[in-house]
């Protein structure tokens, strides 16, 4: 009975399952309809999902406008001062980013006449340098992370609107860092093996690839910053119009670019000095003395031959600022900043001093120098003189009435570019009296031997007192007697005769000591302790007035984010006091040489060994 | 390692030079805080007081003045009786403008359409204004704040009013306070004081400025404490010969405090 | 070479230096549309 109920059970199943087919078939037909069905479903959903992201893509195109912010949308974190963390970030990453990127521009420079002049000198000293910044080089990727950070932390809607526009740089910037760090780690783990013609060579180019993408990767940056200052590629409400070139290509970038680029060489050089003033102050050995002597007069030679045209990318700088904004340029040289100009002043007067101060110094190497010594007490009067003129404050607002201040007419010696004629034609006589002293030094070991040097010399003098009379009469006439576009418009041939004073006793110098013969034998690290004091001062100097600067340039925005477009609404929205960004500036440089001396140490002691005895197994 | 501790000490003393320089060497100028942005009541403001309006923003937001004073930066508006008329005649004109009003206006938001001979931006031949657009960008008029500059600057110019107050309570962002806002502090110093109530705009008191109001800087040789109250709280009381009537605001009482009256008398009766 | 030549060859070259500054002078300011001497 079991096996027949079970075979019923099983015939009965049988006989469903007979009974299912046709409902089996009825489903799957369904289903392959409603699958059919669903397809075309799933097409249609496909195409509203495209059409959607195709809207979406549009919007992304089209962008939005620049929030407007309130104090609220400014997170608090731990109470910590958002804007000093970021503009201490900020700057130590400016610094480090400065010097990395000028190291490179000089060392292919160095390289370059090494394998010219095949003196392994300058092949030894182009290694020593990039050794210095490499260590400098994490630091500086660290702390561009940091200020990444603190940027998304604190302004984070800022920094949202800024990626919105920027995204596209700022994915060819880490592509680039990449790019960067491969070629830096090639090249200088690369120093010692490719060595000798053809890989000699291929260590140039590589040096050559390193500053292009070193150089693109500044230009980017700076992209975001003058955008910032005098935003383009958007409308007045900040909506983007998808044109990265025009955000990046805005009014104030190459002004920047050229000024930056010009003031890193002059940085880098002056860090590289301090480098070798502190290895000279602490060699072991007469010879090392020699080494670091030299490195120093050549580290602090690139320095001035870059500090020299720096006023002028400054000039052009901020000529520019006023030809984009006259409201901004107002600000930058009429209001309080105008006071910065004279702490500007001293400081770039500290630069020349101790710059020419070393170089007197050095003229101590050749036994020739005395026949110039006695000049250069009446050089160094000059020098202070025109620094005492540059910063005599009279011309300047006195008052803190900023706006009704520059309306009243005590203001009117103040030309609409605070171009000071006074001052002008003081910045033009030292530049040439510096000039003059590097000439002495240049001189100081040689002993003409053509038949006309009097005559050149003389034509010399010439040159120098006719340029510096021409210098004086467009400062005075020009200054005291016409109106402000008189004023603005006689700096460029005051300038201009600068240059050709430099350019032109040159040419005539290198005629004059054509086949000249050396006084004797150069005694590199015969130069007194001080001087190195000097070199230092010139690193303390340029980074302190690096950091004032951007004080200045980023205060010129105000209570923007960027200029007209964002508003900056959070607490911190105010200019601060000079004497507030003064000590702001100073703990920061503090900060940065406390970093850059552990550089220099660690650079020194990747080069020591210790030898413990007995400590490993024999 | 002690010319280690040397090179430290001599950066640091570098360092605390320069900042110690710009801390005392120079003197510390507290710098304009940003503008806050405030509504004030339009309907309930007489036309005085929009001209009042129109001149804050003139001299405060609207930074009119940084060029349109008596530095020739930029065409001083103080003839626009005669000068708006001339200029729509000007053959160069090709504006939109038919009048006073119209003109002013245009000049505020489109100010290249008509650039004054020699007060173009160089190089253009003066075919573009170096003058921003006020409705815009960092001065951002609202149309209200742009009539209360019409309103003051026909005012000024002893032209009659055409302007009308806006009657939609349309907002306006005004950078000084008004009523509504917290009691300020009251200030302690007399260089805070004079700035806040502008003083030198029309005074000059310790150095060079305005010449609108009589000069102050010996006031206190010829005038006693309670002269200079009365003018300061009711100025149209005497007027000193070769001045005009009505210039001075009158409702002076009304902001200021008693302490900082006080303190501004002692300063007054002391310059002599 | 006497003071009389020193002095002499100076003033000389002084003149050629100076006038060749001055009229870089003018042409400068003329490239900025205006005239070194006479203010328009």
């Amino acid at each position: 009975m079991i096996i027949i109920d079970k075979i019923a059970g099983i015939y009965s199943l049988k006989s469903n399952r007979n009974k299912l087919v046709p409902w089996v078939v009825i489903v799957l037909l369904a289903l392959v309809l409603l699958a059919n069905d669903a397809h075309q479903n799933t097409i249609e959903a496909a195409q509203q999902v495209a059409e959607a992201i195709e809207d979406q893509a549009a919007a992304a195109r089209t962008h939005v406008p620049a929030p407007k912010l309130t104090a609220a949308d400014y997170p608090t974190v731990a109470g910590v001062n958002g804007r000093l963390v970021v503009w201490v970030v900020a700057q130590l990453h400016l610094w480090f980013a400065a010097f990395v990127l000028a190291v490179p521009i000089f060392v292919f420079i160095i390289e370059a006449i090494g394998m010219r002049t095949r003196d392994k000198r300058y092949d030894d000293m182009a290694y020593e340098f990039i050794k210095v910044s490499i260590t400098a080089y994490s630091l500086t990727a660290i702390l561009g992370g940091l200020l990444l950070f603190s940027l998304i932390l604190f302004y984070p809607h800022l920094f949202t609107y800024l990626s919105t526009i920027f995204s596209e740089t700022m994915l060819y910037y880490a592509l680039l860092f990449f790019a960067e760090s491969a070629v830096l780690y090639l090249y200088y783990y690369g120093w010692n093996w490719l060595q000798g013609g053809f890989r000699k060579w291929v260590h140039l180019t590589l040096g050559l690839m390193l500053n292009a993408v070193g150089t693109t990767l500044m230009l980017l940056a700076n992209a975001w910053l003058t955008f910032m200052m005098s935003p383009a590629g958007v409308d007045p409400a900040g909506v983007f119009s998808g044109d990265s070139w025009a955000a990046i290509h805005n009014f104030l970038w190459n002004p920047i670019n050229i000024h930056r680029f010009v003031a890193n060489i002059a940085y880098g050089g002056s860090i590289v000095g301090a480098y070798a003033a502190f290895k000279f102050l602490t060699a072991r050995n007469q010879q090392e003395k020699a080494h670091y002597d030299w490195m120093g007069y050549n580290a602090n030679f690139i320095a001035i031959c870059a500090l020299l045209p720096l006023p002028f990318a400054g000039y052009y700088l901020a000529a520019e600022i006023y030809a984009y904004s006259q409201q901004m340029g107002i600000t930058l040289m009429g209001g309080i900043f105008a006071w910065l100009f004279i702490i500007q002043a001293v400081l770039i007067g500290t630069l020349f001093l101790s710059a020419n101060y070393y170089l007197w110094c050095g003229m101590g190497r050749s036994d020739g120098a005395k026949r110039y010594t006695k000049y250069i007490k009446y050089i160094a009067i000059v020098l202070v003189g025109s620094f005492l003129v540059w910063f005599t404050p009279h011309t300047l607002v006195l008052t803190n009435s900023e706006l009704k201040s520059l309306g009243g007419p005590h203001h009117s010696i103040l030309g609409p570019l605070g171009i000071m004629p006074a001052k002008n034609t003081a910045v033009n006589i030292m530049i040439i009296f510096t000039f003059l002293s590097f000439l002495f030094y240049r001189r100081s070991n040689k002993i003409a031997t053509v038949s006309w040097e009097k005559t050149g010399n003389i034509c010399q003098v010439a040159l120098f007192s006719s340029g510096i009379a021409n210098i004086l009469f467009l400062g005075i006439y020009h200054g005291y007697f016409t109106n402000t576009v008189y004023k603005v418009a006689a700096s460029i041939p005051q300038v201009v005769t600068t240059l050709v004073v430099i350019v032109g006793s040159l040419v005539l110098d290198s005629f004059i000591y054509r086949k000249s013969r050396d006084v004797g034998p150069l005694h590199w690290g015969r130069i007194p302790e001080r001087a190195q004091y000097a070199l230092f001062l010139l690193a303390v100097a340029f980074t302190w007035l690096m950091g004032l600067m951007g004080y200045i340039r980023s205060g010129i925005r105000q209570h923007w984010h960027v200029v007209d477009i964002m508003r900056d609404a959070s607490a911190q929205a105010f200019t601060p006091t000079l004497g507030y960004a003064a000590n702001v500036v100073s703990v920061a440089a503090l900060l940065f040489l406390a970093m850059v001396i552990f550089v220099f140490w660690i650079a020194q002691v990747s080069s020591s060994k210790t030898l413990p005895a007995g400590y490993w197994k024999e | 390692m002690r010319k280690f501790v040397t090179v430290i000490a001599f950066m640091v003393v570098a360092i605390g030079l320069f900042a110690g320089y710009s801390n005392f060497g120079i003197p510390q100028i507290e710098p304009a805080p940003p503008p806050i942005e405030e509504k004030i009541d339009l309907g309930s403001m007489t036309m005085d007081q929009y001209v009042a309006l129109g001149e804050r923003l003139f001299n405060g937001k609207g930074t009119c003045k940084l060029c349109h004073n008596s530095l020739g930066r930029a065409p001083a508006l103080d003839a626009i009786s005669t000068n708006a008329q001339e200029r729509l005649d000007d053959p160069r004109y090709e504006g939109e403008a038919t009048n006073t009003e119209e003109y002013l206006i245009e000049s505020l938001v489109s100010p290249s359409a008509f650039v004054v001979a020699g007060f173009g931006k160089k190089g253009t031949n003066d075919t573009e204004s170096p003058m921003p657009d006020a409705s815009s960008g960092s001065i951002s008029f609202s149309q209200a704040e742009l009539t209360a500059v019409i309103a003051y600057l026909q005012d000024n110019a002893g032209l009659e009013i055409t302007v009308e107050i806006p009657s939609d309570l349309e907002p306006v962002i005004e950078d000084d306070e008004d009523e509504d806002a917290e009691p300020r502090e009251a200030f302690t110093e007399i260089r805070d004081i004079v700035e806040n109530f502008d003083c030198e705009a029309c005074h000059t008191i310790t150095e060079e400025a305005g010449d609108a109001g009589p000069k102050l800087s010996t006031i206190g040789a010829k005038r006693d404490r309670d002269y200079l109250r009365r003018a300061l709280l009711n100025p149209n009381a005497d007027i000193a010969e070769g001045f005009e009537e009505d210039l001075m605001p009158d409702d002076l009482g009304q902001q200021i405090y008693a302490s900082e009256l006080e303190i501004l008398l002692d300063y007054l009766t002391a310059l002599k | 070479m006497s003071f009389r030549t020193k002095l002499f060859s100076f003033l000389g070259a002084f003149i050629v230096c100076g006038v060749g500054f001055l009229l870089m002078d003018i042409a400068l300011m003329n490239a900025q549309g205006l005239s070194l001497f006479f203010q328009r």
